[in-house]
C-alpha cells in the first residue's frame, strides 16, 4: 500500500470529495503512474483516501492511498503527479503506509473566524449545552456540539480569531469544523477560512 | 481576495475560483489584446462546449493574447455579485472584462440571449450597443445562431459569421492594427467578408459565412481545460467531421455547417493520444452531426479501441443513425462500452418522415433495433418532432403505433433475454422553423395545438413499456419567435431580461409569464413571429448572411416537401444547394475528399 501526503488550498479547496477523487484518478492517468484498478464491470483505480474533507476547508496534510502494479521510485511517483496537478494540490511525500486509516480517531484544524474574539469563543463555549443540526445519512440530528469538541485553543488575532480546534475524525465519529463555525457565527456573511492540519489515532499519535 | 468571501457562500464555488489544470494563466503586462470568451449560461453547460476549447487554444497560442473564459453566474452568485459590486470577472485573471479589448458571446441557442444582456449588464457595460462609448471594450458574437444576427443587434457591435478559427485572429490583428480605436476597427472589419456590424452595414451587401476548408490542417487542441468539479460533457471531444450529407428539411445544422468535410483518422488519433495524455479522462465521445456517415468508421473505430481498450477508457459514439450501422460496427463499441442505443425517426410515418427527407424507411428502423436487441440492448431512444409542416393526427397515432410494433418486435425474437423487459423511451420536441432550411417559411404550430398534439400521443400510448418524454411547449414558442426574428425583437429581449428573465433554457429559472409581459410592452406578437407563414417573395430578416445554401435550392427543397418526395444525399447526388460557391472549390463534393 502506497500512501501519498498532500496539500490541498487556494482554488482546490472548491473541490469536493467526489471531485477530489476524480481529480487525482486524472491526475495518476496523467502522470502514468501503473496504479492497479479494481475488477468489474467499470474498472477504475484503486484509491482510498484517509477521510474526505467537505468542500471549502484546506488541508495541510491529507492522504490518499493507491497499489501499483510494477514497481516506480517513490520521488519519481511524487515528482511525476506534482508535475501534473491543477493550482493548489500538491504532493509532500510518498511512503509505505504503516498503520491503516480504519484508525484515525481525531483530526486537528485551524479556524479563521472574522469579527469574533476569543471571549466570543468562551461565552459560546461555556454554555452548558451546543445543541446544532447535523446532517446524517438518516437526516437531520440534533447534536450536542459541546460533548463532541474534543478540544479547542483559541487566539486572538487583529480582525477576529483564530480556533485551534480539535474534533472527532473517522468512520466512528466525526463533527465537520463548518458545523462549528456556523453554529458559533451563524451570520451567512461571516468570513471564515478553515484547515485541517493532522490526524490522529486514538492514542493521540500523529498520522 | 474579495471574491473569496462570496466563494463559500455559495453554491458551487468551484465555478468562478478558476486555477482548473490547463487553463491559461498569462502576464498581463506582456500580452498586447485582452479578450474574454463569453459563453452565456452556467458553467457545466458553458465547459462542456467544444467550440470554446477550440477558439480559448487557438487565441492563447498568440503570445500577445491572453484569451479568459467568462460565464453567466448561478443567481446565488449574480445575487452576490451585486450586493458587494464585483463586476464581472474572467475565470483566469479575476480582472473586470469591462477592461479587456474584446468581449465575446457564443451564441448556441435562442435562450441564452437574456444572459448575453445579463452578463454586459453584470461586467458593468450599457446592454446597448449605441450607449457604449468608444473607450469600452468592442462586444462581439458568433456561433449557429448568428446566422440570424438581427433579434441580437442592438446589444452586439460586430458579428463574425461562421467557423471562427481563422477570423478571430484576423479580428484581433485588425484591432491592434487600428491600435485600439473602435470606430475604425469597426468600419474596417465591417468590410471583412464574415463581418456584420449591425451599425453600419449596407444590406445590399451580403455578409459571407466563413468556412474552414482543410479540417486536418485546422488547429485543434492538444489541451483541454479540465474542469475542478463535474461538468455534463466532463470528458474528450473529438470532432470527427464537420458539415452533413442528408439535408434533412428541418435541420438547420444540417445547412449551416456545409460542406461535409472529414478529419483524417491518422490526425485524429495524434489528436487522442495528446488529449488523453494531457487530460487524464477516461472518456472520448466522437462528435459530428451523423457519425455514422464518416466514411472511414470501421477502419477509425479499430484504431480507437486498440487505443482504448487497454486504457479503460470509454467511447461514446452519439449521433448516429438508423439505417447504416452494422452488426459489426456495434460489436466493436460494445467492446469498450455502450449505454443503450438512440435513434432519431422523427416522424411516425414514412410520408411524414418523406417530407422532412429523414430518408430512413420503417425496415431501417426495425433492421436497427434487431441489430440492437440482439446486441444484448433492451433499451431504446427514439426521437420524435411534432409540429411538423403537413403533419396530421395519423403522423402523430403513428409514433405510438412505431413504438408499440418496436416492444412487439422485441418480444417476438429468439435472442430476448429472459426477464428482461425491453424499454422504449420517445423524447418529443416541436419542430422549430429555422432560418437556411427548406422549412423556414412554415408556420410553427401554436402553445395550445402543441399541447393537444402531445395530449394525442400520450393517450395513444397505453404500453408500460414505452415512456414519453416531451418539455411543455413555451420555450419553443420562444424559440420559434426568435429563430425567425428581425431588429424588432431586440426590444423584446431587452423588456424581458429588464422583468428579470434569465437563464431561460432552464425550467427552473424559465418565467413565461414575464416573457408574456414582455411581448405585451414591446408589442411583438407570437403570430407575427413563430405562427406566421413567410412567403418566398418577401425580404426575410438573415437574408443579409450569406450562409452558402441558395434561397433558390431552399425553395426547391420546399416544394418538393409538399409533394412528400425525398431529395437524395450528397454523397448519392449533387443538389446543387449552392455551397460551393463559399469554398471556392470543390470542397463540398463529399466523393473528392
Amino acid at each position: 500500500m502506497i500512501r501519498i501526503a498532500f496539500e490541498k488550498n487556494s482554488t482546490a479547496i472548491y473541490m469536493s470529495h467526489l471531485d477530489l477523487m476524480r481529480c487525482m484518478t486524472r491526475a495518476l492517468s496523467r502522470a502514468e503512474i501503473p496504479v492497479k484498478y479494481t475488477e468489474g464491470f467499470n474498472p477504475h483505480p484503486y484509491l482510498v483516501f484517509a477521510a474526505p474533507l467537505a468542500l471549502g476547508i484546506a488541508g495541510e496534510r491529507e492522504y490518499f492511498e493507491i497499489k501499483i502494479t510494477e514497481e516506480m521510485p517513490f520521488d519519481e511517483i511524487k515528482q511525476r503527479l506534482n508535475e501534473t496537478l491543477p493550482q493548489g494540490l500538491k504532493i509532500l511525500d510518498v511512503f509505505e503506509a504503516e498503520n491503516d486509516f480504519n484508525e484515525i480517531e481525531s483530526a486537528d484544524y485551524r479556524v479563521f473566524v472574522e469579527g469574533k474574539t476569543t471571549d466570543d469563543w468562551k461565552e459560546f463555549f461555556n454554555a452548558e449545552t451546543i445543541p446544532a443540526e447535523k446532517k446524517t445519512k438518516r437526516g437531520m440530528e440534533t447534536i450536542d456540539m459541546k460533548q463532541e469538541i474534543l478540544g479547542c485553543e483559541t487566539e486572538a488575532v487583529e480582525n477576529g480569531v483564530i480556533l485551534h480546534l480539535h474534533l472527532p475524525c473517522g468512520n466512528r465519529r466525526n463533527l465537520s469544523p463548518l458545523l462549528v463555525v456556523k453554529t458559533f457565527a451563524p451570520d451567512e456573511e461571516t468570513y471564515y477560512t478553515a484547515a485541517r492540519t493532522g490526524f490522529f489515532d486514538e492514542k493521540g499519535n500523529r498520522f | 481576495m474579495e471574491l473569496e468571501r462570496l466563494l463559500l457562500r455559495v453554491k458551487n464555488p468551484a465555478w468562478y475560483s478558476g486555477g482548473e489544470l490547463n487553463s491559461v494563466v498569462k502576464d498581463k503586462e506582456t500580452v498586447k489584446t485582452r479578450f474574454a470568451f463569453c459563453f452565456p449560461d452556467l458553467y457545466d453547460v458553458a465547459m462542456s462546449h467544444l467550440g470554446i476549447k477550440i477558439l480559448y487554444d487557438i487565441l492563447n497560442q498568440r503570445d500577445d493574447i491572453w484569451c479568459e473564459r467568462v460565464f453567466a453566474p448561478a443567481p446565488d452568485m449574480e445575487a452576490l455579485m451585486r450586493e458587494k459590486n464585483v463586476p464581472l470577472f474572467g475565470l483566469e485573471s479575476r480582472d473586470a472584462i469591462r477592461n479587456f479589448d474584446f468581449i465575446a458571446f457564443t451564441l448556441q441557442y435562442e435562450l441564452s440571449y437574456t444572459n448575453v444582456l445579463n452578463m454586459l449588464d453584470l461586467a458593468g457595460l450599457p446592454v446597448l450597443a449605441t450607449e457604449r462609448s468608444d473607450d469600452m471594450p468592442v462586444v462581439i458574437a458568433g456561433g449557429p445562431c448568428t446566422v440570424n444576427p438581427e433579434p441580437m443587434a442592438d446589444f452586439i457591435d460586430l458579428f463574425n459569421i461562421g467557423e471562427g478559427e481563422e477570423t478571430l485572429l484576423q479580428l484581433v490583428d485588425l484591432w491592434q492594427e487600428c491600435k485600439g480605436n473602435k470606430r475604425e476597427f469597426l468600419e474596417r472589419a465591417d468590410k471583412l467578408e464574415s463581418c456584420y456590424v449591425p451599425a453600419l452595414h449596407d444590406r445590399s451587401v451580403k455578409v459571407r459565412r466563413r468556412i474552414i476548408k482543410d479540417l486536418d490542417k485546422a488547429p485543434y487542441p492538444e489541451k483541454l481545460i479540465v474542469p475542478n468539479t463535474k461538468v455534463i460533457h466532463d470528458r474528450i471531444s473529438m470532432e470527427i467531421m464537420r458539415g452533413c450529407i442528408r439535408g434533412c428539411r428541418f435541420c438547420q445544422a444540417g445547412m449551416i455547417y456545409r460542406p461535409f468535410r472529414q478529419k483524417s483518422p491518422e490526425v485524429m488519433m495524434k489528436n487522442i493520444e495528446k488529449l488523453c495524455k494531457s487530460t487524464g479522462y477516461d472518456e472520448i465521445s466522437l462528435t459530428s452531426l451523423s457519425s455514422s456517415d464518416y466514411d472511414r468508421l470501421p477502419e477509425f473505430a479499430d484504431m480507437l479501441l486498440d487505443y482504448c481498450t487497454p486504457r479503460k477508457i470509454n467511447l461514446a459514439l452519439p449521433s448516429l443513425r438508423i439505417d447504416n450501422f452494422s452488426d459489426e460496427l456495434l460489436k466493436k463499441l460494445r467492446a469498450v462500452r455502450s449505454s443503450g442505443l438512440t435513434f432519431a425517426p422523427e416522424a411516425g410515418t414514412q410520408r411524414l418522415r418523406d417530407v422532412i427527407n429523414k430518408n430512413i424507411t420503417e425496415e431501417d428502423i426495425f433492421e436497427s433495433c434487431r441489430i440492437a436487441f440482439n446486441g444484448g440492448n433492451s433499451a431504446v431512444k427514439l426521437y420524435f418532432m411534432i409540429g411538423l409542416p403537413t403533419e396530421t393526427d395519423e403522423d402523430i397515432l403513428g409514433i405510438a403505433d412505431l413504438a408499440q410494433r418496436i416492444v412487439d418486435y422485441y418480444y417476438q425474437l429468439k435472442t430476448k433475454k429472459n426477464g428482461k423487459g425491453v424499454s422504449v423511451t420517445i423524447s418529443l420536441s416541436t419542430f422549430v422553423p429555422k432560418p437556411f432550411t427548406p422549412f423556414q417559411w412554415e408556420p410553427q404550430i401554436g402553445l395550445d395545438e402543441i399541447h393537444r398534439r402531445q395530449q394525442l400521443l400520450k393517450n395513444a400510448i397505453t404500453s408500460r413499456k414505452i415512456k414519453l418524454n416531451y418539455h411543455e411547449g413555451k420555450t419553443s414558442v420562444l424559440e420559434g419567435v426568435f429563430s425567425r426574428g428581425d431588429r424588432a425583437l431586440g426590444k423584446l429581449i431587452y423588456s424581458a431580461w429588464k422583468k428579470g428573465c434569465i437563464l431561460d433554457a432552464w425550467d427552473e429559472h424559465f418565467r413565461y409569464d414575464l416573457w408574456c409581459d414582455a411581448m405585451e410592452e414591446s408589442g411583438v406578437k407570437v403570430e407575427n413571429y413563430a405562427g406566421r407563414r413567410y412567403s418566398y417573395e418577401e425580404e426575410l430578416p438573415w437574408d443579409v448572411v450569406d450562409c452558402g445554401v441558395s434561397k433558390a435550392f431552399l425553395i426547391r427543397e420546399s416544394k418538393l416537401a409538399y409533394e412528400n418526395k425525398t431529395s437524395p444525399n450528397c454523397k448519392e447526388q449533387c443538389l446543387g444547394c449552392g455551397v460551393k460557391k463559399i469554398c471556392g472549390g470543390d470542397v463540398c463534393d463529399p466523393n473528392c475528399i
